[in-house]
């Protein structure tokens, strides 16, 4: 039987820092450590921390929003002007500030272990990206609160919006990069992409898509910015701003944001099955196929030449095309279970919860596509970017209580954790169902409902009451991880008996033969049962 | 915990041995797919705002502007060059010829400064200002790509100051092979602006 074999140092870049770069504690000089650190792992951390605290601004403003939609036909809270730019921050913030960095972060701890490489790719540009993140994040955040951003009136605020949200996309194309270049190059010998884990093949589509699309959008922000720079408007005042930046909070772009969705629950299933995973080439190829169909760089004129977009043949189909890849996705990952012996944990009820929001966002893009229900406009919009957007929320927060060893070293308190899980679930689905109800009793988005149909009061507070649930499971969350981080460090490297290169010790040092090679590894000691 | 691989109970082969990293290859693709979205944005608006401007009867460019063609020309032409020289670098250090590979790296970066100088030649022949929504969007594309140029020149540069430092060679060439793909998409990115821009105005 071979054992563990050594690999050769990686040339280039890699090399290069590797001293300052392989996942070893902190030591002295702790916040020179911290700012001058290209260690994926703290790098993955910090982001993780800032997004949540985004998560955290974003989920005030959307509760501040849900509460002026109780009484839908009447500003109590807010007037116009800031309902509008608080619905804007809302969005951005959820989405760029949010949703994107935390997967970023959970792909940079996660990802390099997976492939069995020592550290992330560009480790100095990984942290470069981090930080332009950071700072582009806050100064985005300034520029409403100086009257800036979308629908503002400080015409220099608008400029730093433009400017800072700019800087915030280089920063995760970046970052997208070093990640997908890990995939790319830095896999262990005989990884080859068939046999990548689903996590780290999910965020190498997801990353190519986003790197594509977030690329269109720096394009699209200089132009806004030079025409907003010189006070043109040819383009745009403040007030159509929000209509360029639409295409990426919506179907099928939102999408693509959830593609890492899939890789999770696609690790996670098979081993609270305790099965081998079916048909892992079927699965690679349905995450390849989800990520392609997602793709909605192509909308970005939509929103304001051409209104009637969402009519023509090709969106339709690629709305309801979506669907069949996840469909055949969710099929693999049911017959797996049904061959395994399953096990609850949390993770697995994470995974699940945030499959079925993901097909429930889904499912609402194809209803919105279908011209004769004319949900295009109205908070059938907010639904799905809610679903979809919640299932990465649940997802990540997910991929938290399983990654523990590698993202925390510490494990979480397995009740809060499954009272986290099920609180997302029920409020994500508070959230956005009732949006979906409302869509199609017109209610609009993003502004109000002055002649409101009957019943739109109570669906709106059923939502109100959503995201009060969503903070509450996220105060869960936070509690638990301060519990965690309260506690001691525990060194149990595969708590959950893993499949993949990441639950062992040292997956820089491996050469692996299979998609599963601690599965194979555990079954060849105990002659065949796993 | 150590690893063990199951090779010989399941008798698979031995592995292949560990394949060359790409790592700056790869990182240049995928750094690349971006930019040349950032532009398939742009000159897209460009062609959708013409194209409705010319069907509605109106003109493209506003009354006194002019787009030379000459200056965008020898741009294109100096650039078409730069290519090709930048491939000769690529050439000559596989064959371990470097101090043909330092001159061919060299003129990369000078051609390219070349290029910075026509279009800001070009500038001062054009007549257009900023203030209006056609100027706008040229100085917004051709802005940036002069950006992408001077980051070329750039990368073109730095691989050219690690090649004198001994660092590539006939076996290692994948920085000098990075260099050269950016330039030849920058290349490729300004032969779509020539034509859609300069040429079809």
């Amino acid at each position: 039987m071979a054992m563990t074999e050594t690999r050769p140092e990686p040339a280039t870049e890699t090399a290069a820092g590797a001293a300052s770069t392989t996942d070893e504690p902190l030591t002295a000089g702790g916040l020179a450590n911290l700012l001058g650190t290209g260690r994926h792992a703290s790098l993955g951390r910090l982001w993780i921390g800032t997004s949540l605290a985004f998560l955290v601004l974003s989920g005030v403003i959307g509760l501040a929003l849900g509460a002026e939609r109780l009484k839908p036909e009447t500003y109590n809270l807010l007037d116009r002007d800031n309902y509008a730019q608080a619905f804007s921050l809302h969005g951005v913030a959820a989405v760029f500030l949010f949703a994107l960095p935390l997967v970023i972060g959970i792909a940079t701890i996660v990802v390099p272990r997976q492939v069995g490489a020592s550290t992330v790719a560009f480790p100095r540009a990984a942290a470069a990206a981090f930080w332009t993140y950071l700072i582009g994040g806050v100064l985005v955040v300034i520029s409403y609160l100086i009257n800036g951003g979308p629908f503002g009136g400080n015409d220099k605020g608008v400029d730093l919006f433009l400017a800072s949200l700019a800087m915030v996309v280089v920063a995760l194309v970046l970052a997208c990069i070093t990640v997908a270049t890990t995939v790319m190059a830095l896999r262990a010998p005989g990884l080859t992409l068939r046999r990548v884990p689903l996590f780290a093949w999910s965020i190498l589509t997801a990353f190519a898509i986003w790197i594509a699309s977030l690329g269109l959008l720096f394009g699209v922000l200089v132009l806004l910015y030079v025409d907003h720079r010189y006070r043109l408007f040819a383009y745009g005042a403040t007030t159509d701003i929000d209509a360029w930046l639409r295409w990426t909070m919506t179907q099928p772009q939102v999408y693509a944001f959830a593609v890492p969705v899939l890789g999770f629950v696609g690790d996670v299933v098979p081993v609270f099955a305790r099965a081998r995973a079916r048909m892992h080439g079927v699965a690679l190829a349905t995450i390849g196929a989800f990520a392609a169909l997602s793709f909605g760089a192509w909308t970005y004129l939509g929103a304001v030449d051409h209104p009637k977009l969402t009519q023509q043949f090709l969106f339709v189909a690629a709305s309801f095309a979506v669907l069949l890849p996840l469909l055949a996705f969710t099929g693999g990952m049911a017959d797996t279970v049904r061959n395994g012996r399953v096990r609850l944990g949390s993770p697995l009820l994470f995974a699940v919860a945030a499959l079925l929001m993901l097909l429930a966002g889904v499912a609402a893009g194809a209803l919105r596509a279908v011209h004769g229900f004319e949900l295009v406009g109205t908070t059938a919009d907010s639904s799905i970017a809610h679903y979809v957007l919640g299932a990465v929320a649940i997802a990540t927060i997910g991929a938290v209580h399983y990654w523990w060893p590698q993202i925390l070293t510490r494990p979480l308190r397995e009740g809060l954790a499954r009272l986290t899980a099920t609180l997302l679930l029920l409020g994500v689905v508070a959230l956005a169902l009732p949006d979906v109800i409302s869509g199609f009793l017109d209610e609009p988005r993003g502004s109000l409902y002055t002649n409101p149909r009957d019943g739109i009061a109570l669906l709106n507070g059923i939502s109100f009451a959503g995201g009060i649930i969503v903070v509450l499971a996220v105060v869960v969350f936070v509690v638990n991880l301060a519990m965690s981080l309260a506690g001691g460090r525990d060194d149990d490297v595969d708590p959950w008996e893993g499949h993949t290169l990441e639950w062992s010790g040292d997956p820089s040092s491996v050469t692996v033969a299979s998609a599963t090679p601690l599965l194979d590894a555990r079954e060849a000691a105990t002659g065949g049962a796993s | 915990m150590t690893v063990v691989i199951a090779d010989d109970v399941l008798g698979v082969p031995p592995p292949p041995p560990p394949p060359r990293p790409r790592v700056l290859l790869i990182g240049t693709g995928f750094a690349l797919a971006a930019i040349v979205m950032a532009f398939a944005g742009l000159i897209g608006l460009y062609l959708e705002q013409r194209s409705a401007a010319l069907a509605s009867g109106g003109t493209w460019l506003p009354k006194g502007a002019d787009i030379p063609l000459t200056p965008g020309n020898v741009a294109m032409v100096g650039l078409v060059i730069s290519a090709f020289i930048v491939q000769w670098a690529v050439y000559c250090i596989a064959n371990d010829d470097r101090p043909r590979a330092y001159l061919a790296l060299g003129l990369t970066a000078l051609l390219g400064g070349a290029y910075l100088n026509s279009v800001a030649f070009y500038y001062t022949q054009m007549h257009l200002t900023v203030h209006e929504s056609v100027g706008l969007l040229i100085y917004v594309i051709t802005g940036m790509h002069l950006a992408m140029a001077g980051a070329g020149i750039v990368f073109v540069g730095l691989m050219a100051f690690r090649a004198l430092g001994g660092q590539y060679s006939g076996r290692d060439r994948e920085g000098v092979v990075a260099a050269a793909v950016y330039w030849h998409v920058t290349v490729a990115v300004y032969a779509v602006i020539w034509f859609t821009i300069f040429v079809t105005k």
